[in-house]
């Protein structure tokens, strides 16, 4: 049995796949608990991750999807960094996790950062850059021509890199349905796209991917999205269809993009629900099998006339996209909506896990037994 | 309630006007999780009831085995009396029919069967949060279809809790009469079908002749059929499908009913139907599940009610065209569940064996543990047997065999081949009333039944059947079983397969561990404070513990089948602790044995003894050493047996061509070793080594020393033995006398 575990870490994505022959791959990490705040219920991701991991040092993959703090966020205290001594060794008596080969787009490696930017942001550029010149433990998506740019311009010949690119309609060769149960078929970012762009923007540059699971015959398909807007992931539906790649649309876990934002289905937001362009409608609509499940890494959705909700160019989660994935996306196909911060309830959220087998996908939805609870608890001081 | 959900007894309550303790809990129990995945609907209170009705997300596969939602909606109904499980009921009006559902007598609300223990069991541990999570896990199984795992038989397709019918491993031939007849108490509901028994003394009873009548249906899904059904008609309605139909079989059968077989008719109907099972719709079929259908008519009458015939003045009068529209509307049914008698192959499951082992055996001795342990393993279904035994039941045996004061005065063979063959639906024992020493009459059986066997299985606590089995001339394996005399201890001895090891041999080598092994200290002691009629070393004292002997009959019963299993030898020691109950195991390594026959005796050298004289020669070298032998006679068979070598007593001479043994400390040793095992190890002869270079015949002061020997063993009717051990781990044994013109062979150990 795969699992894929969806961490609690608020507006946020953490996501960690933990293949049925042992290998693990983490999509994004972002520690966004406050650790002074009791009332933070924001999971403790590197005490989660070290949990998962037990005696192992190491992912086998680690991507991240583009260079926005939601997907970064303290990086540097958990991961070691080949290519930089500083965050290498010990964090606070513990070991830092090794990647053994690190995914990002072309735009980490192009993307000239300002000095403004976070320092953790230029440390995975430095590290993805490092490993890119050295020739290995990095693969990068998509061949734009700044790629080819860069790499002139850093003395690196390209054609001697070609095996660590991957382009788009491509699957990733660190696994294969053969040995790994699993495929990784590349949707974003394209190099159609980024040869238009003058300015490499970090999220319409970020990494989309299906992953196809196989249990038992089954097969589940994961569609791993980072921040991409309706323009994207329109463009991804017509690329696809053209290239009768049909099947890679085709989904029974859908991660949404950017926090259940309403911009990834229309730029109108929608009164109480957001309609999508048709592109990205069929894409959710069509595509989606059934009793799928759509997560939204986020915080609670609000509700109408919240705070959050009456703001005006509010950030995510939005409701009416919410509503849209409720009542247009998952009821028709007796499907769930599940939202990170929400779940099991909103007072005690926990990071959610779904198993994929051969009867498809399982929400994990196990109640721990009263005793054990009590037993966990801490109960209140003494007299 | 909601619309498009069935409807719940009772007017609604508030949650806090709940009485019952079980239903106020289960609110409780969910008011004050936030994550127990289940939501109060509303509560209601009715006479004797309280409802509280939920809403339970289970954990659920994407692809689903039978359709459950992402929530269902469900009512537990508690009554006042709280005599039974409360009630779970789907409230959803299209909730699928799956198996585990509670048969009652209407088909909605389903209900769902959440435990297989009875109420009494689950009310120990009855706890709200339990309750819920049971509700929420029927659904998870329910909706990945392993709520059933994989090795568990399907459910019933219709169920009869009461009423059994226990057929034959044969069963009748179809459509003869044959007996069945309640068994059992007043209140049983059990009933014994037997075999063909046209013109035995059944049909003398009319009440108790039946006529069998067998049909087969089409394959379904298991645990389908939602209602018990009350007469012939309903049956056939629940049965019905496209290409089955129950009445129709029913009238054709009878439309053809033979004529000289008219009598027959007058036997009361029993319709056994075979249901085959799928997992799923167009599956194989995984099991066939068989029910019976009592009528209280017989074949005259059902024949009429299914519209065959018509009775006029109580004979049979034919219609032209069959009345189609009866359809056995009058015909009142009884189901039962079918079972049949046990079989072998289903013992040794029952017992957690892969398969059953047939294996034949012969078993010498129904005593105390031959009986316990004959008994343990027929009922695990291993062995196809032959038991001997001459003795007979009295009173005193009663305290631990498993023969009761029914059997009083009768053969303990025969007796027990009854109670193990009462076991199965066929024999699995047969019996010779004899004594395997002295067999009389019966010593053509006895000869087949040791011929035959794989096994001959020695239960006979006696030496010299244990000898003689080890030295008749037939293929099985060897094995003895028996307690030492404390009652304490559990003894086994298994020839290895090919027989190289034989049981005596592996006698000898259990003595010499007996005397030698610290871990089996004071194993032959005969309790002190015990009066004793004899002093064999197998001779049970006549005051032990059932509970021990059960114990060990236990542990024999696991044992047998090991040792059969494997290819060696075996030799195994289980000594029980009657304070703490704990029991230790000593495993002896069997020695391997090289023979000579001398003089008109055999003697079995263990090859132990060679190498251990070889090896204190080559120590002592370039002196002489030697040292006393010790093993067993049987006089009788006029077998020597040298079993263990003693290194050179202190006070000996050692020269390079000469040896004087020495005696110091070699009384204390024979005598200890003497008493440890019961007299069965003691002095055989003498062993000393000569130089490099020397051959192994013996010097003139060597054939002095067994002069000497025998003289010494003349009055206990034992030879002179004597061995002398020379180069390359050689020696040579002298038994009797030693004729200079006739050396033995040298012997070695292989």
């Amino acid at each position: 049995m795969h699992t894929v575990k969806f961490h609690n870490v608020g507006n946020a994505d953490c996501t960690l796949i933990n293949l049925k022959n042992g290998r693990k791959i983490l999509f994004d990490y972002a520690n966004m608990r406050d650790p002074k705040d009791d009332g933070d219920l924001r999971c403790d991701l590197p005490e989660e991750l070290r949990e998962d991991l037990g005696d192992r040092d190491s992912y086998d993959v680690v991507a991240f999807t583009h260079l926005d703090r939601d997907h970064y966020a303290g990086a540097t205290d958990f991961f070691h960094f080949e290519h930089i001594k500083k965050y290498q060794g010990d964090v606070d008596g513990k070991k830092r996790i090794k990647m053994d080969v690190l995914w990002v787009p072309a735009a980490v490696i192009t993307e000239p950062l300002k000095p403004e930017d976070h320092v953790e942001a230029k440390a995975i550029q430095t590290e993805a850059r490092a490993r890119f010149k050295a020739g290995k433990g990095v693969r990068v998506f998509s061949r734009p021509e700044r790629l080819i740019e860069w790499c002139n311009d850093n003395e690196v010949d390209i054609e001697r890199r070609r095996d660590l690119i991957t382009d788009a309609g491509r699957l990733c060769p660190e696994f294969s349905l053969a040995s790994d149960q699993v495929e990784f078929f590349v949707h974003s970012p394209f190099a159609m796209r980024q040869d238009e762009t003058t300015v490499e923007d970090r999220n319409t540059d970020s990494l989309v991917m299906q992953a196809t699971f196989e249990a038992g015959g089954a097969q589940t398909k994961l569609m791993l999205t980072a921040d991409v807007g309706h323009a994207e992931l329109t463009d991804i539906v017509r690329v696809s269809e053209r290239h009768e790649n049909d099947e890679r649309l085709e989904w029974d876990i859908f991660k949404l993009p950017h926090h259940c934002s309403y911009l990834t289905l229309s730029d109108d937001k929608g009164k109480d629900k957001t309609k999508p362009v048709p592109d990205v409608k069929r894409l959710f609509e069509t595509y989606c099998q059934d009793r799928c499940v759509v997560v939204s890494t986020s915080d609670i959705i609000p509700q109408k006339g919240d705070e959050r909700d009456t703001l005006k160019g509010a950030n995510p989660p939005h409701r009416q996209a919410a509503n849209y994935y409720r009542e247009d996306v998952v009821s028709p196909k007796d499907g769930e909506f599940m939202v990170t911060m929400e779940q099991p309830s909103k007072s005690k959220p926990k990071p959610l896990i779904i198993e994929i087998g051969e009867t498809k996908a399982t929400i994990r939805k196990s109640v721990a037994a009263v005793t054990v609870v009590a037993a966990s608890s801490r109960p209140p001081r003494a007299g | 309630m909601a619309a498009g959900y069935l409807d719940v007894d009772g007017l609604v309550i508030s949650s806090s006007a709940l009485t019952l303790r079980r239903a106020r809990e289960v609110v409780l129990a969910i008011e004050v999780r936030e994550d127990s995945y289940a939501r109060v609907v509303e509560c209601r209170k009715s006479q004797g009831t309280e409802t509280v009705v939920l809403d339970v997300e289970p954990e659920r596969p994407q692809s689903l085995a039978a359709d459950i939602r992402r929530t269902e909606r469900v009512a537990l109904v508690f009554s006042e009396s709280d005599r039974a499980c409360p009630e779970v009921l789907s409230l959803r009006p299209d909730f699928p029919l799956t198996p585990h559902l509670n048969l009652t007598g209407v088909e909605y609300p389903r209900s769902l069967c959440l435990y297989d223990q009875p109420w009494p069991e689950i009310r120990v541990n009855w706890t709200a949060p339990a309750f819920i999570e049971r509700i929420r896990w029927w659904f998870r199984g329910t909706a990945r279809g392993d709520l059933h795992a994989e090795d568990q038989p399907l459910e019933p397709l219709l169920l009869a809790p009461e009423v059994w019918l226990v057929l034959p491993g044969n069963l009748p031939e179809p459509m003869t009469p044959c007996v069945v007849a309640l068994v059992g108490d007043k209140r049983s509901k059990v009933l014994l079908a037997s075999g063909s028994v046209v013109g035995s003394q059944a049909t003398d009873d009319p009440a108790a002749t039946h006529m069998l009548l067998r049909f087969v249906t089409p394959p379904r899904m298991h645990g389908i059929c939602t209602r018990i059904p009350a007469t012939l008609e309903d049956l056939c309605t629940l049965l019905r499908t496209t290409e089955f139909d129950l009445c129709a079989n029913l009238r054709s059968v009878f439309k053809n009913w033979p004529r000289d077989r008219e009598k027959d008719l007058a036997a009361k109907i029993v319709l056994l139907i075979d249901l085959p099972k799928v997992r799923a719709p167009s599956s194989s079929v995984v099991a066939v599940e068989r029910k019976a259908f009592l009528t209280r008519v017989n074949g005259l009458e059902l024949g009429a009610a299914v519209g065959a015939w018509e009775m006029q003045n109580g004979r049979r009068a034919v219609i032209l065209k069959p009345d189609e529209s009866a359809r056995g509307q009058s015909v009142d049914i009884i189901t039962a569940n079918v079972t049949n008698q046990l079989t072998p192959v289903q013992a040794a499951s029952l017992n957690g064996e892969e398969r059953s082992n047939r294996v034949t055996i012969t078993a010498i001795g129904a005593g105390t543990l031959g009986s316990q342990v004959i008994l343990n393993l027929a009922r695990a279904g291993f062995g196809q047997w032959t038991i001997i035994d001459n003795d007979r039941i009295l009173p005193h045996n009663l305290a631990r065999h498993i023969l009761d004061g029914v059997a009083l005065g009768w053969n303990k063979a025969i007796a027990v081949t009854g109670v193990i063959n009462g076991l199965m639906e066929a024999p699995i024992a047969q019996s010779i009333d004899a004594d395997v020493l002295d067999a009389g009459e019966e010593a053509s059986r006895i000869e087949a039944a040791l011929t035959g066997a794989e096994i001959l299985l020695d239960f006979s606590a006696s030496v010299a059947v244990a000898r003689h089995l080890a030295s008749v001339s037939t293929s099985g394996r060897r094995m003895s079983v028996f307690l030492s005399p404390s009652g304490h201890d559990l003894v086994l001895l298994c020839e290895d397969d090919q027989r190289q090891i034989r049981l005596d041999q592996l006698e000898m080598s259990y003595y010499a561990a007996v005397a030698f092994d610290e871990r089996l200290d004071g194993h032959l002691n005969h309790p002190p404070e015990r009066t004793r009629y004899g002093l064999s070393c197998r001779d049970v004292s006549s005051t032990i513990a059932q509970a021990d002997v059960a114990t060990l009959a236990g542990i024999a019963a696991r044992a047998i089948p090991v040792s059969t299993g494997i290819s060696e030898a075996t030799i195994r020691i289980w000594r029980l602790s009657p304070e703490t109950g704990a029991v230790q195991v000593v495993e002896i390594m069997p020695d391997r044995w090289v023979t000579q026959r001398q003089n008109g005796w055999t003697a079995h050298i263990a090859c132990s003894v060679l190498t251990q004289m070889a090896e204190w020669r080559g120590q002592r070298l370039p002196n002489e050493t030697g040292g006393i032998l010790l093993g067993g006679i049987d006089h009788d068979r006029r077998m020597l047996y040298v079993s263990r070598a003693l290194r050179s007593p202190p006070d000996s001479v050692e020269w390079p061509t000469m040896y004087t043994r020495g005696s110091h400390g070699t009384l204390r040793e024979a005598e200890r070793v003497l008493a440890g095992t019961q007299s069965n190890m003691v002095y055989v002869g003498e062993w000393h080594s000569h130089p490099k270079g020397h051959p192994t015949l013996p010097s003139p002061d060597d054939v002095r020393v067994l002069a000497t020997v025998a003289d010494w063993l003349r009055p206990a009717g034992q030879p002179g033995l004597i061995m002398i051990a020379g180069d390359g781990q050689r020696a040579r044994v002298f038994l009797g006398s030693y004729d200079r013109s006739h050396p033995p062979e040298e012997l070695w150990a292989a």
